[in-house]
């Protein structure tokens, strides 16, 4: 490659032009973002909401007390000045607790969808585009895992990837900085339910667009597969996928939290907006506090990805420009 | 063109939905039946105690949960139990002092003079629900259904001392022959249609208890043509108790209307009694509250609330059961086989402070392991030995050979998975370090996987404990200390335990029978063989005030509400 | 497109197949057997109900036997419910599931259409963002913790519902179970609504009718909601085949004996037969609903060649 470039200097310019072209589209898309007050007011609170749960982690003035360090005699106060909102049953400071657990969350329906965008697009791709024997494959596989009923998948799956020594998700210390075993395990877990999604969706989307002009036209004039898969392709099935992983990610907190009702929840000492949340239902009709504050969590992140992912498919969608 | 297509699927669409719209939740006009709620105060039938001949009237909601044998010969769940004294009686029935009274029988058994012959007349004219007669033979089979192998009943272990039940219970390989005969040797026979001879192997003192109990009930033989016959789903079955089935839905409901042909006792009161499944205690507590059930079980988290709120907290009632909580460790792991780590963990435990401050004050803390009145030991005296104190638990923890924690193995504590153990766990994770600095993993599992890893030896420490089966201090001893004992899976083992045990299992001196039980208990107490107490579990229950004889009837092994074993005194006003 | 119907529905076979074969040997893999209780039974007794139940023989032998009966359509019995074929209890449970589940559908599908167009209409506008609140708020805290505060508020406070269970005709009992399940795929479908609408309103078709004076109302109702509900109906099967197969957490939450409830409680007891037969039963349902998606797919969009 480095020795065609002298050859090639007439075409650098075009791809200078091109690539001036794509990053035009992609400010555009920002500004556009930006001028959504709402979209843009939901990412300005989920920044706020992560750096601060992150800075709990590290800065003891933010997290004000320890979410583990038990008080008995302070079990079940409301909120007040030393505990802004109040403690649990074991005396913990609830402040502290639901920084933890949403951080903890949040790195649950991040980690997630990291996942099920690459196992999903990666499937729905090789079938969209590699022929027939790979569609029928690919789709026959997704159909499998879309088939096997998600509950059955994650309690089984929990049980073979739990307190066992694999490796980077096994016991012991953290591989990945900050992903414990109990979070890469429910990660794996909830993704391998939930790729089919994205991996059904930008098979569609791939197929209906494999069929539109420009992309012919693309074709027509010699523009390689990859680069029409680039260019034209993928940007355009961006669109939905971001709207689909911007609802999987509290879908996926939510599932966590639905994991922990039923009992089979992150072990101790971690704790999650679920777990909490859970803890906190048990206390509804005297410590309603215990339950609101992880709802209100769970509820704010529910909106705000929301927002922000309807913002960004508009930003995103050359047509509906105003 | 595609715009006929889109039409097409529209109007299917369409068509559908409208369908499905009317056919689903189009017209709601007949919902009279529900009934709750409303205030109809229709008279009630003057005082409010009903005596004997009173018709029955009224119908009773309460709170259980499915049960997951339908055979009182083979099951051994608590909600299980329940539903057999619904509908089925042995010969003798617990009062609520726990001693056996006449069911059945007619008076109690003649016991002959070496204790191993137990002769029982039933009363006349006994009769199964479908109006069949009920005779000796029928208990006969009630018992051979239990020793019967392919039966596996699970309770089959409290009829050992009958002759032959043991011999017949392990033939499972052998041919049919085989055990048509040692079912045959049994020591159970219908010497005539109203008289059984029971024949022991040693005279159990405690006998005419499990004549009581779900595994000596009777088993209708017109519904049995062998003793390997299934056992009759609810409806197809035939009742011998003050109720009998007549609607089921599985995990939905059951209902229980009174007996006509039950003439053995007290006859039902109500109409009805309904038993609604409801898995989730929170629900089931909204449940009560809204007036959709009349009574059940407050679960720990509940508490609070429930004395917190002006109606419940009056409509509460508390008392011990006789169930026992603690710390279970396994004897088998090299660090738990040391004496002075077993101490030091029980003195290490602030259970008062985990109990009131954290359970909110649910249970009854005590390092006794049987009840103080099953046993007769007084309450607190094992305190001095096992109780807390973290000075005596940092040095046990030193001549144990772990100064101040330093090397001591990380030790997991495995539970089943609920809020309230996840509390325990946690209390116990951070006091632990805190006293002793050691650290522990909480292990969290659904209840099949704790059994099959606690009934394997497989753990290192449990948190569990027993619920009695019948009253009398044998239950809490036999089996579950001695060497080889089923049930001991902590895998206890002291020669002086088993020497006791072996004295007192047919001893038919009672005081003295009941005082080797007693040196029992000292002994597994404070060598924490196995077992160090945290507290008598407390059983709490909301119960509307329009129904009389549950609380009245209340017996420390209630099963899911108050007085549920005697459910023939139950009356209520409501309607 | 039949040739491609048919070949799907044969490539249903061994999907099934394949499921029932993973689930069997995970589900075999787990601690803990339908016989482990508090109190240990004696070997004896447990080699006999293993026998009982065909448990006994190696784990190869087994699953050839489940086969071989599954083969020949019997389900076998349940472990934990007297015995009981666990085709009746699938029956009796998917019954009520399936009552339920129409009802939340038909409410997912109100609540979403509705707000989702009210949203497109007003791009960024104060209509777009209560249409967008109102459907994500609903749907802003789980079943678990919604479906309580729904029974604490409606039912204990205001009393215009019952706590317990569900019952056809009995508005009582239909309305909160209904609504508490139908929020999340409700919202979900606002979402999908409105961008759908979105994309139509901006089509040269819609240009024209304004252009020719035809009203803004009849524009909105005759061509854009109609045809933006094209991509809804792809969306709508799995939705569809996730409500009917009954959530464990709203049947608990109302003590509803569904199918969710019933499979949950067949993994927590190790009920073998029930959990092979439900799961069966699930990827049926999903594995037919995934391929009337697809047929939808050809038949909106002419351009997708199945």
């Amino acid at each position: 490659m480095a020795s065609d470039t002298t050859i090639l200097q007439p075409f650098d310019f075009t791809k200078d032009h091109l690539a001036n072209k794509q990053q035009g589209l992609w400010e555009m898309a920002f500004r556009r973002l930006i001028r959504n007050r709402l979209a843009f007011i939901a990412a300005i609170i989920l920044v706020i909401i992560t750096a601060v749960s992150i800075a709990g982690q590290f800065i003891p003035a933010v997290e004000r007390h320890s979410a583990t360090f038990q008080q008995y005699q302070v079990v079940n106060t409301g909120p007040n000045s030393e505990y802004w909102l109040g403690t649990d049953n074991l005396g913990r400071d609830l402040w502290a607790r639901l920084l933890y657990g949403t951080l903890f969350s949040l790195k649950i329906g991040v980690g997630t969808q990291i996942v099920v965008l690459i196992v999903g697009i990666t499937i729905g791709m090789g079938a969209a585009l590699g022929g027939k024997i790979s569609d029928t494959i690919l789709m026959w596989i997704t159909d499998l895992a879309y088939a096997f009923p998600d509950l059955l998948a994650i309690i089984l799956l929990r049980q073979v990837l739990f307190g066992r020594d694999w490796p980077i998700i096994g016991t012991g210390d953290p591989q990945i900085p900050g992903f414990p075993s109990a979070i890469l395990g429910t990660i794996l877990a909830i993704s391998l339910v939930s790729w089919v999604t994205i991996a059904r969706l930008v098979r569609g989307q791939m197929l209906s667009i494999k069929e539109q002009d420009y992309v012919l036209a693309a074709r027509a004039i010699g523009a390689s597969p990859w680069r029409v898969v680039r260019a034209h392709m993928l940007p355009n099935t961006l669109s939905t996928v971001i709207v689909a992983v911007t609802f999987g990610i509290p879908l996926a907190i939510f599932a966590e939290g639905a994991l922990g009702f039923i009992g089979l929840g992150v072990p101790s000492p971690f704790t999650s907006l679920g777990a909490l949340m859970g803890d906190g239902y048990a206390n509804l009709f005297v410590n309603n506090w215990q339950v609101v504050w992880p709802a209100i969590m769970v509820a704010t992140l529910m909106l705000c990805f929301t927002f922000l992912g309807d913002g960004l498919r508009d930003a995103l969608d050359p047509r509906t420009r105003k | 063109m595609t715009k006929s297509k889109w039409h097409l699927l529209l109007s299917i669409f369409a068509i559908f939905a409208i369908l499905a719209f009317t056919a689903a939740c189009g017209d709601d006009d007949d919902d009279d039946n529900g009934g709750n709620g409303g205030t109809t105060a229709s008279p009630t039938s003057g005082g409010t105690a009903p005596t004997a001949v009173a018709k029955p009237s009224g119908t009773i909601t309460i709170r259980t949960i499915q049960f997951e044998s339908w055979d009182p010969h083979f099951s051994d769940f608590n909600q299980d139990i329940e539903h057999f004294f619904m509908v089925w009686r042995g010969l003798y029935h617990l009062d609520k002092d726990s001693k056996p009274q006449p069911a059945m029988a007619d008076g109690m058994p003649t016991v002959s003079a070496d204790g191993k012959t137990y002769t029982v007349k039933l009363k006349k004219d006994l009769k199964w629900s479908d109006g069949q007669p009920l005779d000796a033979n029928d208990f006969v089979l009630g018992v051979q259904r239990t020793c019967n192998p392919d039966n596996a009943g699970h309770y089959q272990y409290i009829l050992t001392a009958i002759v032959g039940c043991q011999d017949y219970y392990d033939a499972g390989k052998k041919t049919a022959e085989e055990k048509a005969a040692l079912q045959k040797a049994m020591g159970v026979k219908a010497v005539d249609a109203t008289t059984i001879e029971f024949k022991l192997t040693d005279p159990q003192p405690t006998f005419t208890i499990l004549l009581a109990l779900w595994p000596t009930f009777p088993a209708p033989k017109h519904k049995l043509a062998t003793v390997d016959a299934k056992w009759p789903a609810p409806m197809d079955n035939v009742y011998n108790g003050p109720f009998k089935v007549s609607a089921y839905t599985e995990k939905d409901k059951m209902e229980v209307v009174p007996n006509d042909q039950y003439t053995a006792g007290q006859k039902a009161q109500v109409e009805k009694i309904v038993m609604r499944y409801i898995d989730d205690a929170a629900v089931a507590l909204n449940a009560y509250r809204s007036g959709e059930i009349d009574a059940t079980a407050v679960p720990t988290t509940q508490l609070k609330a429930v004395k917190a709120d002006p109606t419940l907290g009056k409509e509460l009632i508390s008392y011990a059961a006789t169930r026992t909580t603690g710390i279970e460790p396994n004897l088998k792991d090299p660090t738990l086989s040391k004496l002075e780590v077993r101490l030091a963990l029980s003195q290490a435990t602030d259970r008062k402070t985990l109990n009131d401050n954290v359970l909110n004050g649910a249970n009854i803390v005590s390092t006794n392991w049987m009840p103080p009145d099953r046993s007769g030991n007084k309450a607190g005296i094992f305190d001095a030995a096992i109780g807390f104190d973290p000075a005596k638990a940092k040095e046990n923890l030193k001549k144990a050979g772990y100064d101040n924690g330093a090397g001591f193995p990380k030790l997991t504590v495995l539970q089943t998975d609920s809020a309230t153990n996840k509390a325990i766990g946690e209390f116990l994770q951070s006091e632990w370090k805190k006293y002793l600095n050691i650290d522990i993993n909480l292990e969290y599992t659904d209840s099949k996987s704790r059994s099959s890893r606690f009934n394997s030896g497989n753990f290192q420490i449990v948190l569990g404990g027993w619920g009695e089966d019948y009253p009398d201090p044998e239950n809490w001893i036999l089996g579950l200390y001695e060497t080889g004992g089923s049930i001991n899976k902590q895998s206890c083992s002291m020669k002086a335990i088993d020497d006791i045990i072996a004295k007192a299992k047919f001893n038919q001196n009672d005081e003295q029978r009941r005082q080797q039980y007693r040196d029992a208990e000292k002994l597994i107490v404070e060598n924490v063989c196995g077992m160090a107490p945290m507290w008598q579990v407390g059983f709490h229950a909301v119960v509307k005030p329009y129904i009389k004889g549950m609380v009245e009837n209340k017996k420390p092994d209630d099963k899911q509400v108050p007085g549920d074993t005697s459910v023939e005194l139950w009356t209520t006003t409501k309607k | 497109m039949i040739a491609y119907a048919i070949r799907r529905v044969l490539l249903m076979v061994p999907l099934l197949f394949a499921v029932a074969t993973v689930t069997f040997f995970l589900m075999h893999s787990v601690e803990g057997g339908p016989f482990d209780t508090d109190k240990p039974m004696s070997e004896a007794a447990r080699e006999r109900l293993n026998e009982k139940y065909n448990l006994d023989g190696s784990l190869v032998e087994q699953y050839g036997h489940f086969m071989a009966n599954t083969a020949k359509l019997d389900l076998g019995i349940s472990i934990s419910s007297n015995e009981r074929p666990v085709r009746d209890i699938i029956q009796e449970k998917f019954g009520v599931s399936l009552q339920l589940g129409i009802c939340a559908f038909l409410f997912a599908i109100t609540l979403g259409v509705t707000l989702g167009a009210i949203s497109a209409i007003n791009q960024n506008g104060i209509g777009d963002y209560v249409g967008v609140f109102m459907a994500t708020s609903g749907a802003a805290l789980p079943s678990f913790i919604l479906a309580p505060l729904l029974v604490i508020f409606f039912a204990l406070k205001l009393n215009w519902f019952d706590v317990l269970g569900w019952e056809l005709w009995n508005y009582k009992k239909m309305v909160l179970p209904s609504v508490a399940m139908g929020m999340l795929p409700g919202a979900f479908i606002a979402r999908i609504a409105r961008a759908s609408m979105l994309d139509i309103l901006r089509q040269d078709y819609i240009r024209t009718a304004r252009a020719k004076g035809v009203k803004e109302f009849t524009v909105i109702l005759r061509h854009a909601v109609k045809n933006a509900l094209i991509p809804v109906l792809t969306i709508l099967g799995p939705i569809f085949a996730g409500l009917i197969t009954g959530s464990f957490i709203i049947e608990n939450a109302f003590a509803i004996p569904g199918l969710g409830n019933a499979f949950v409680g067949s993994v927590l007891v190790r009920d073998y037969g029930v959990i092979m037969g439900v799961t069966l039963f699930y990827a049926g349902i999903i594995a037919l609903m995934n391929l009337i998606v697809d047929l939808l797919y050809a038949v909106a969009d002419p351009r997708i060649r199945l």
